[in-house]
C-alpha cells in the first residue's frame, strides 16, 4: 500500500509538472507569435498610375495580414527581363512570396522555371505558365472585351463606327489576349472591322493617334489599362470630333475622360478586390494553409457616362 | 447484479478505517475544490466579460462623444452660414464669396466643399470657388432630394463621392453631405435654395479608426435604415468578399446583444447618434472576451490538480494520524485473539482512543484473571472429584467395613453382616450416583446415614447418631458427598476420646432461601481461631477415614454455587464442635432441568 502511494505521488508530481509546463512555459505550447511576411509585388509598368486601386487593396489587406509589401515598378514599361531580374533579386532580399503581374507572361515562365524559385508565386491579372506559380487572381479578361465590344456596336450606327482599332502592349499576356479574343468575337457579324495595334513606349501613343481616323469612323479599343491611360490622357485633347476611345483600366483621368466624353466607355474591373485577395492568397500559400492550383475571379463592369453617376458602380469606381 | 451488490457490501466491510477518512474527506475536498474552481472561474470569466462589455460601452460613447461633436461642428458651419451670411446678404448685389471662403479655410480640415445651389440646380456660391461639371443631375442627388422632404431640418445623406464641381486636380472625394433649405434674398422677394455642406468622409474615417475593440472587434456606423455609412471593411462588403450583419443590427436599440453571424458567436453594443438617426455598432467576437485560451484552461487544471494533490496528502497524513492509535489497538486485539493476554495497549491518540485503550487494558487483565480462577476452579473441581474419586475407593474404609463384614459373618452375626454390606453397597452406590455433582437431599442423608452405620459399627457404638432432616428439604437439591466428609471429621476428631457419649447430630432445615446441612458433635471442640483457620489452610490430606477435606467441601460449595454459600464452623473446647453447610435451597428437579 505504502508502495503504491508512492508512486501515486510521483505520478502526481510529473502530471503537476506536465501541466505547468504546457501551461505556464513555451517548451510545449508555443503561443503563435504574430509573424511579419515579406511579400513583393512585380507589375510591368514603370509607375504605379494604373495600380491605385490595386494598392488600396492590396494595403487594407497587409493590414489585417501583417504583412510587408514591396512594390516593385520596372525601369522602363514592358521589359520583362528586368521584370526576371527583379525577381530574382526580391527573392534574395527575403520575400517570402512573390505577385506579378508580367509584363510577358513566356519570359517571366522561363526565369522561374529556370531559376528553381523556392517561394511561392502568384499571377495577376496575366497568367503564367509555370509550376513553380501557384495562384492566380484576374478578371474575366474574355468578358470585358465582350462588354467593349457591346458597348461599341451600341454606339456603331449612331456614332457611324466602321472599324476598331485594339491597341495594347505588345508581349505575351493572357489577359490581353483573351480581352482581345472577347471583343473579336463579339463583333464577329457586326460588320464592323478589326485591327490590332500595339504601343508601348510614350512616342508610340501620338504615333498612332496621328495615323487614326475617327471621323471614318474608327474608334480604338486600349486592351489593358495603362495603354488606355496613355490614350485617355492624349484624346481628352483632341477636339469633340476626334474622341472614341473605348478601353480597358480606370484611373481618376479615365474617370474624368469619361464624365467629359472624351472616352465612350471603360471596362473596368475590381482593383481594390485583386490587391486584396492577392496578398491574402499569398499569406495562405506561404502559410501552407491553401492548395495549389487556385484561381480567382474579381467583378467587372462596363462604365459608360451614363451610368457612371451609378451608386453601385461607385465603390469599384473609387475604393474608400 | 446481486453479486456486484455483495462484492461492494464485501468491500465495504473490508474497508480500513483510515481509508474511509482519507477517502471521505478526499471526495469532499475534490469536490470542494472543483465547485470552488469552477465557480471562480466562471465568475472571472463572467467578470472579465463584464469588464470588456463597459469598457467596449465607454469606447463607443467617446466615439459617439466625438461624432456628435464633428457633426454638431458641421451643423453649427451650417448654421453660421445661413444666419450670418446667406441671411444678411442679397442675392442680387452682395457677393457672399469671401464670407464662404473664410468659413470653409477655417474648417477645411473637416469640410469638403460648401456650396449653395437654386431648386432648380444652378450652382449660387461655391467654396472652394469652382464650376458645376456638365450633365451633373444636381437636383436629383439625394442630398438636394432630402432637404426637399423636409425643410425645417438638416439632413445628412451619404457617404457619395462628390461628383458636383470641376476640381483642379482630377480628384472624387468621398462625403457625407449636410444639406438644408435655405431663403435666398432676391431684394424683397425670397426664394428658396439648398445649403450644400460636404464633409470629408476621412474625418469620420479618422474617429472610427482612433478606436479599437481588442484585436479582433470593430467599430461600424450604420444610418436610419441600416445602410452602412463606415465600416473597416467596406469595400469588400460592397463586392461581396465580406459580409455583416447591419440590417438586424439597425433593429436593435441600445445597448449589448449576443449574436451568432457567420458561425461566429459575438457581443454587439449599440449606440444612437443624437439627431441623426445613426448608430454606431461595436462588434467584439466572444473568444476575445473568453478569460481563457488553451493555456488558461491547462493552467485552471493545473491549479485545481495542485490543490488537490496538496489535499490528498493533508488528508492522507490526517487519517493516518488519527487512524493509528486505533490500528494500534487493532494490532493489540489480534494478539489477544492470537492467544497472547500479556499484551499492553499503549496506543496514545486522543482522549477517546486512551480511554478505550485503557478500558481493553482492563478488559485484558481480568480476562486474564478470570482465565485463571476458571483454571483453578476446574483444577479445584478436578482435584475435589478426585478426592472423591479417591475416596469412593479408599481402601482403608472399606478394608476395614469388610473386615468388620468378615468379622460378622465368622462370629454369625449374619443380620449385622447384611446391614453392614447393604450400607456399604448403599454408601458407594451413592458415592458413585452414576457421576452427578448435585442430589437429592434424601440421597446425601441416606449416604450419610449409611457411613454411620458403618463407622458405628465400627466403633462398636462409641458413639450414636441422630439425622433429623425437615419434610420440605429432602426434595432440594445438595451437593454430593459434602455431609460424609465432616461426619468423618466428627467421628475421628470428635468421637474418638468418647467412650460411648459420644453424639453426632445431622440436621436439614430451610433458613429463608437457603439449605443448611448442619454435623455436630458434642467432642472435644477446639479453639475459634483453629476452626475459622481449618477452611483457610491448604489442603491436607487426611490419612484417616475416606480422605476428603473439610475445605475441600467447602470449596466445591463455593465454586458450584457462589462465595455466598458454604462451610460455617463453630467450635469452642469441650463444646463440641458443630459444621454448618448453607447452600441454596433449590429444588433438585430445577437443579437437573439447568444442567
Amino acid at each position: 500500500m505504502k508502495t503504491r502511494g508512492v508512486v501515486m505521488f510521483f505520478i502526481s508530481v510529473a502530471v503537476l509538472a506536465g501541466l505547468y509546463l504546457v501551461s505556464s512555459t513555451d517548451l510545449v505550447l508555443t503561443e503563435r507569435k504574430t509573424q511579419v511576411h515579406n511579400i513583393s509585388v512585380l507589375v510591368p509598368d514603370e509607375n504605379d498610375e494604373c495600380w491605385g486601386y490595386f494598392k488600396k487593396g492590396m494595403d487594407a489587406a497587409s493590414i489585417e495580414y501583417n504583412v510587408d509589401v514591396s512594390f516593385v515598378t520596372l525601369y522602363q514599361r514592358g521589359r520583362a527581363d528586368q521584370q526576371s531580374g527583379l525577381m530574382l533579386r526580391e527573392i534574395e532580399n527575403g520575400a517570402q512570396a512573390l505577385i506579378i503581374c508580367p509584363a510577358d507572361s513566356s519570359i517571366i515562365a522561363e526565369g522561374l522555371n529556370g531559376a528553381g524559385v523556392a517561394v511561392p508565386v502568384l499571377a495577376v491579372y496575366s497568367r503564367i505558365n509555370s509550376p513553380q506559380v501557384k495562384a492566380y487572381i484576374g478578371a474575366n479578361s474574355y468578358n470585358m472585351g465582350e462588354s467593349l465590344a457591346d458597348a461599341i456596336r451600341q454606339d456603331s450606327r449612331a456614332a457611324g463606327i466602321t472599324e476598331v482599332i485594339a491597341v495594347s502592349a505588345p508581349g505575351d499576356r493572357s489577359d490581353i489576349d483573351e480581352t482581345y479574343e472577347g471583343l473579336s468575337n463579339a463583333l464577329l457579324g457586326s460588320g464592323l472591322a478589326l485591327r490590332r495595334e500595339y504601343a508601348l513606349h510614350d512616342e508610340d501613343v501620338p504615333a498612332l493617334l496621328a495615323r487614326f481616323n475617327p471621323e471614318s469612323g474608327e474608334v480604338i479599343a486600349a486592351l489593358d489599362p495603362l495603354t488606355m491611360q496613355a490614350f485617355a490622357a492624349e484624346v481628352r485633347l483632341l477636339e469633340e470630333s476626334r474622341r472614341a476611345l473605348y478601353g480597358v483600366g480606370c484611373t481618376n483621368s479615365i474617370i474624368r475622360g469619361l464624365e467629359e466624353g472624351a472616352i465612350r466607355a471603360v471596362s473596368v474591373s475590381n482593383g481594390y478586390d485583386a490587391g486584396y485577395l492577392s496578398i491574402k492568397t499569398a499569406v495562405e500559400l506561404i502559410e501552407r494553409s491553401k492548395s495549389a492550383g487556385t484561381g480567382q475571379f474579381v467583378n467587372d463592369v462596363l462604365v459608360r457616362p451614363e451610368n457612371i453617376y451609378d451608386k453601385e458602380i461607385w465603390m469599384m469606381l473609387f475604393p474608400i | 447484479m446481486k453479486g456486484i451488490l455483495n462484492r461492494i457490501k464485501k468491500f465495504y466491510e473490508e474497508i480500513s478505517l483510515r481509508n474511509i477518512i482519507w477517502a471521505s474527506f478526499t471526495a469532499t475536498a475534490l469536490a470542494a475544490v472543483v465547485v470552488m474552481g469552477v465557480s471562480f472561474n466562471n465568475r472571472m470569466s463572467s467578470q472579465f466579460k463584464r469588464n470588456i462589455q463597459e469598457e467596449n460601452q465607454n469606447l463607443i460613447e467617446q466615439v459617439n462623444n466625438r461624432l456628435a461633436s464633428y457633426l454638431r461642428n458641421t451643423m453649427k458651419v451650417s448654421d453660421s452660414l445661413y444666419y450670418s451670411v446667406i441671411k444678411n446678404s442679397n442675392m442680387l448685389n452682395d457677393s457672399m464669396t469671401s464670407q464662404f471662403q473664410l468659413l470653409y479655410d477655417t474648417n477645411k480640415d473637416i469640410i469638403e466643399s460648401i456650396a449653395v445651389f437654386s431648386l432648380d440646380g444652378d450652382l449660387l456660391e461655391s467654396a472652394p470657388a469652382s464650376s458645376r461639371k456638365n450633365g451633373v443631375d444636381v437636383a436629383g442627388q439625394e442630398w438636394f432630394k432630402l432637404a426637399q422632404e423636409r425643410p425645417e431640418n438638416l439632413h445628412f445623406s451619404g457617404p457619395s463621392v462628390q461628383n458636383l464641381f470641376i476640381g483642379k486636380d482630377e480628384q472624387y472625394s468621398w462625403v457625407i453631405s449636410l444639406s438644408r433649405v435655405v431663403a435666398l434674398n432676391y431684394g424683397v422677394r425670397s426664394r428658396p435654395g439648398i445649403l450644400l455642406v460636404d464633409l470629408r468622409y476621412s474625418g469620420l474615417e479618422e474617429i472610427f479608426n482612433s478606436a479599437s475593440l481588442g484585436n479582433d472587434g470593430y467599430i461600424y456606423l450604420i444610418g436610419a435604415d441600416g445602410q452602412i455609412l463606415y465600416h473597416p471593411k467596406l469595400q469588400l462588403i460592397s463586392s461581396g468578399l465580406a459580409h455583416e450583419n447591419n440590417l438586424e443590427a439597425a433593429g436593435y436599440r441600445d445597448g449589448n446583444y449576443e449574436e451568432a453571424f457567420e458561425g461566429v458567436k459575438r457581443t454587439v453594443t449599440v449606440k444612437s447618434v443624437g439627431y441623426t438617426g445613426w448608430k454606431i455598432v461595436g462588434v467584439t467576437p466572444q473568444k476575445g472576451l473568453a478569460l481563457s485560451n488553451i493555456k488558461s484552461n491547462i493552467f485552471f487544471a493545473f491549479l485545481v490538480l495542485f490543490l488537490f494533490t496538496v489535499l490528498v496528502l493533508i488528508n492522507s497524513y490526517i487519517s493516518a494520524m488519527v487512524s493509528k492509535p486505533i490500528r494500534v489497538i487493532e494490532e493489540s486485539v489480534k494478539q489477544i485473539d492470537a492467544g497472547n493476554l500479556d499484551v499492553t495497549f499503549d496506543s496514545g491518540g486522543y482522549f477517546e482512543v486512551r480511554r478505550l485503550a485503557g478500558a481493553m487494558q482492563k478488559m485484558t487483565l481480568r480476562i486474564k484473571q478470570l482465565m485463571r480462577d476458571i483454571v483453578t476452579e476446574h483444577e479445584s473441581k478436578r482435584r475435589g472429584e478426585l478426592d472423591t474419586l479417591q475416596s469412593q475407593i479408599n481402601p482403608h474404609f472399606l478394608y476395614n467395613t469388610l473386615d468388620i463384614i468378615v468379622w460378622m459373618i465368622e462370629n454369625e452375626r449374619k443380620g449385622e453382616a447384611v446391614r453392614a454390606v447393604t450400607a456399604l453397597a448403599r454408601f458407594f452406590r451413592i458415592s458413585l450416583s452414576r457421576g452427578r455433582t448435585i442430589i437429592p437431599v434424601r440421597d446425601e442423608l441416606a449416604h450419610v446415614d449409611s457411613y454411620l452405620m458403618i463407622q458405628n459399627m465400627r466403633y462398636k457404638n462409641k458413639f450414636t447418631y441422630a439425622i433429623e432432616a425437615d419434610e420440605n428439604t429432602k426434595d432440594l437439591a445438595a451437593m454430593k458427598l459434602v455431609l460424609q466428609p465432616l461426619v468423618e471429621n466428627a467421628i475421628y476428631h470428635g468421637m474418638e476420646y468418647m467412650d460411648g457419649d459420644g453424639e453426632i447430630r445431622i440436621t436439614a432445615g430451610i433458613e429463608g432461601s437457603d439449605l443448611l446441612l448442619s454435623v455436630s458433635d458434642n467432642g472435644p471442640g477446639m479453639p475459634p481461631e483453629v476452626a475459622v483457620g481449618i477452611l483457610e489452610r491448604e489442603f491436607v490430606p487426611s490419612g484417616k477415614g475416606s480422605g476428603i477435606g473439610v475445605r475441600n467441601v467447602n470449596e466445591r460449595i463455593r465454586l458450584q454455587f457462589g462465595e455466598g454459600y458454604g462451610l460455617m464452623i463453630e467450635s469452642n473446647p469441650d463444646e463440641g464442635t458443630a459444621v454448618t453447610i448453607r447452600l441454596p435451597a433449590i429444588p433438585y428437579g430445577e437443579m437437573e432441568a439447568k444442567a
